[in-house]
């Protein structure tokens, strides 16, 4: 099943352009409000399983907002492929990578535009985004996907120069610029999804593919990143992880690149979708 | 003469609507039919000869599968026949509830047997005699190309490609053509509307998970069960009801020579011999 936030509203996606409230669909016993579905994943999995609703909603690409809105913890992974690590300057870790937060004011939907902070060296990274169900602490790899309610996609965006002029790189605030964290098209539960440990994801500026790779090439898998943050952390229903950007961003390339106003960022992951940004 | 109506029940919160179809009525032993997964198969399209004529000795019921025919096709329905027929299963429970029955009689084709099962495990008091039919859910067995060609059929969902896949179903297709012909007529209808394709996908889906009854479910199982396979059954081989017969306490076996999947349909009269002989305690 495909989730929506269609302006703040939570809709069951039925078709690309076709979707059914689900307040409506459920007679009021699920949202509007899209984060509140998290809070009751398992009874809500269990209604839709026989939801046979009327599409009373055209989607509008415009109008879709990120799946979790207000997450409780947006937590993110660094260097979590071998060659991002290695294009960086970094070596790639050997236990978990840099766990830092992308704190929750930077979300936005799946199409805009985006401000490029003045002066700035604004950088883009897709990663596949995975949104809790259900509560995990101390959850082992084999059980870290039964807290799992689906995936989505999501970019990091990243301004560098912020990121690197201090004394320790600052990787939550410089992340965090308005519009900084895009989170779409919308969820898509595993039973969805082909092979959940191997997608193709990537993204193209004007039409040029930048980024180009494949989730089965992650360092800590996603099971295993839910398992490690959960030694230490208590996922949330609707917390959002993104789980690690492979090679190709714009900092490590010769010359380095950034992105320029008017120019247009497509993010793609196999299987949940696709977003575009317009920076200005 | 067969009515057909819509029943609506309550399951997991939500709503779901049988189409039933039906002969006889209260008052005689009720016997639920429940049909196997073909594309576009209907309660109709499998049991309209067995329940015609059964319905003066017993209330025949024959509804829809829940994602099948005019039965609701749910949006997001289960991926896999494991979870799908789950949904499946608790649904028929419900409708036995809703009709008010203290007491089922199951009769489950290829996927209606596998239903059969789960109704039993969940529901041992409500269900009296068992006939399983070319029932599927037995573990190990051989893939034949010909259940290959029902999974994938929407892979080229035309009346040709259906009517290729039918002739599997029979042993001898020459006295069956007409039949044939006259079940992909109507099943075409059904197989392309976008509901029944999008429920075919879910049950079907590769990724899906799949059921199999271990011999620890079937011990479980002490009901009087009779297993019926067609000797020359090109989808689900006669092994899977030996499994079956082998593991449930208290089942009997009756192959029926030169006959394939379609025991029902390619040799009514036994097959009705056989269902009233288990029903009025005969056999």
């Amino acid at each position: 099943m495909r989730i929506a936030n269609h302006a703040g509203r939570a809709v069951l996606v039925v078709s690309d352009d076709k979707g059914a409230d689900i307040v409506t669909a459920s007679d009021g016993r699920f949202g509007p409000d899209p984060q509140s579905i998290y809070d009751n994943w398992d009874a809500f999995t269990s209604w839709a399983s026989t939801a046979t609703p009327t599409p009373d909603v055209n989607i509008d690409a415009s109008r879709l907002e990120s799946p979790s809105p207000v997450p409780s913890q947006v937590i993110a992974i660094g260097l979590n492929y071998a060659d991002h690590a290695a294009e960086t300057g970094f070596k790639p870790p050997k236990d978990l990578p840099p766990v830092f937060t992308k704190f929750a004011s930077s979300i936005t939907g799946p199409y805009g535009e985006i401000a490029l902070p003045d002066g700035g060296h604004t950088d883009w990274e897709v990663e596949v985004v995975a949104v809790i169900g259900r509560t995990a602490h101390k959850v082992s790899p084999a059980e870290a996907w039964d807290h799992v309610a689906g995936l989505t996609i999501g970019q990091d965006l990243s301004e560098r120069i912020l990121q690197f002029v201090g004394e320790a790189p600052q990787f939550g605030f410089a992340k965090s610029y308005p519009g900084f964290a895009p989170i779409g098209p919308w969820l898509v539960t595993l039973d969805e999804i082909p092979d959940r440990d191997d997608l193709a994801l990537g993204c193209s500026i004007d039409g040029e593919t930048v980024q180009d790779g494949r989730t089965s090439k992650l360092i800590f898998s996603i099971p295993q990143t839910i398992a490690k943050l959960s030694e230490v952390l208590t996922l949330r229903p609707g917390d959002v992880i993104f789980t690690g950007t492979p090679d190709g961003v714009g900092l490590g390339r010769t010359p380095q690149r950034f992105l320029q106003p008017g120019e247009t960022l497509r993010t793609w992951a196999e299987g949940l979708g696709e977003m575009q940004h317009t920076f200005y | 003469m067969i009515t057909s109506s819509d029943v609506s029940v309550k399951v997991r919160g939500g709503e779901l609507t049988f189409r039933l179809h039906e002969t006889g009525g209260r008052g005689t032993e009720a016997v639920l039919f429940l049909h196997g997964s073909g594309p576009g198969a209907t309660g109709l399209s499998n049991w309209e000869r067995i329940i015609s004529d059964l319905g003066d000795r017993y209330w025949c019921l024959a509804p829809d599968q829940i994602g099948f025919g005019d039965s609701s096709h749910p949006v997001d329905a289960p991926r896999g026949m494991g979870p799908f027929n789950d949904l499946r299963a608790e649904a028929l429970l419900a409708l036995v509830d809703a009709l008010g029955l203290e007491k089922v009689h199951l009769v489950g084709n290829s996927m209606g047997g596998q239903l059969a099962l789960l109704m039993t495990l969940a529901r041992p008091e409500l269900i009296g005699e068992i006939l399983l039919m070319g029932s599927g859910g037995a573990p190990n067995m051989p893939v034949s190309p010909g259940l290959t060609h029902l999974r994938e059929f929407y892979a080229s969902p035309s009346a040709e490609s259906l009517k290729g896949l039918l002739s599997e179903f029979v042993y001898d297709l020459e006295p069956m053509r007409d039949t044939v012909d006259r079940v992909v007529t109507e099943r075409m209808a059904y197989v392309n509307r976008e509901d029944v394709r999008r429920s075919h996908e879910a049950s079907f889906d590769p990724n899906g998970t799949r059921r199999f009854f271990t011999p620890e479910d079937l011990a479980g199982i002490t009901h009087h069960v009779l297993c019926v396979h067609g000797r020359d059954d090109r989808i689900i081989p006669v092994d899977a009801s030996k499994y079956f017969a082998d593991n449930l306490p208290n089942a009997d076996l009756y192959v029926i020579a030169q006959c394939g999947h379609w025991t029902q349909i390619e040799h009514p009269e036994i097959f009705e011999r056989l269902l009233v002989g288990l029903i009025d305690g005969e056999i």
